[in-house]
């Protein structure tokens, strides 16, 4: 059993107006952005 | 469409109001809020009835701070390459411009930073439906208290190709948050 956190996401359908939130497939969560820590405002 | 100046008195038709909500400048296309998660993704909000939109985040909480990316998406795919920008940030105490680029990477940075402070944001897109290059520009707010300020991010995504939405990434966990997308009338 895997203890990785599962990674949710929201998708929401503007043809129907449905918003689903499920967990992200394999190949989505391969092809994530790279997370980045923004500099700050004041260097 | 001529603006009709309405008359003490006048009555106001069905026909009045349905042209002045046909021929306003933003009309609203969708929205959603969520709650938890990573990403948000907006399937089937451009279309060809607009060509130009504008997207605003609002009420936008998440439990640490990220820089948030933005991809465009056809069907349940994000486009993952061709996205050129620019942008650049200031704080609230200085005067200084600060600058950042991407050149042909998988994602664009809108200058949309998020943390736990409620935060908003717009952004827009031109020609995203349109087989073509797609270009945006953004308004982002960075809320942190101590190293806060505005960003300001514009580029393209440089292919000739047809999206019918995006993905926001927020680059943590989103406590809340709620998406609206308008389309800019045509002329």
């Amino acid at each position: 059993m895997s203890n990785t956190k599962p990674i949710i996401g929201t998708f929401h359908d503007a043809i129907t107006g449905e918003t689903i939130t499920r967990e992200l497939t394999a190949e989505e969560i391969s092809q994530l952005p790279k997370l980045e820590t923004p500099p700050s405002n004041e260097e | 469409m001529a603006v009709k100046t309405f008359t003490t008195g006048e009555v106001l038709t069905s026909a009045d109001t349905n042209t002045y909500l046909a021929n306003s400048g933003l009309v609203y296309v969708t929205s959603t809020t969520a709650t938890s998660g990573a990403n948000i993704s907006m399937n089937g909000c451009f279309s060809s009835t607009y060509r130009n939109y504008r997207v605003v985040i609002s009420n936008l909480t998440t439990t640490g701070v990220a820089a948030s990316s933005i991809r465009l998406r056809s069907g349940t795919t994000d486009a993952t390459t061709s996205y050129y920008y620019n942008g650049t940030y200031m704080s609230y105490t200085s005067a200084t411009i600060n600058g950042y680029a991407g050149s042909n990477v998988g994602t664009w940075d809108p200058g949309i930073v998020v943390d736990a402070t409620m935060g908003g944001t717009s952004f827009d897109f031109f020609n995203p439906y349109v087989a073509f290059v797609t270009s945006f520009n953004s308004f982002g707010c960075d809320p942190r208290t101590g190293g806060g300020g505005g960003r300001f991010s514009t580029g393209m995504h440089y292919a000739n190709t047809s999206y019918d939405g995006f993905t926001w990434f927020s680059g943590s966990t989103i406590t809340n948050a709620t998406i609206t997308v308008y389309g800019y009338r045509n002329p």
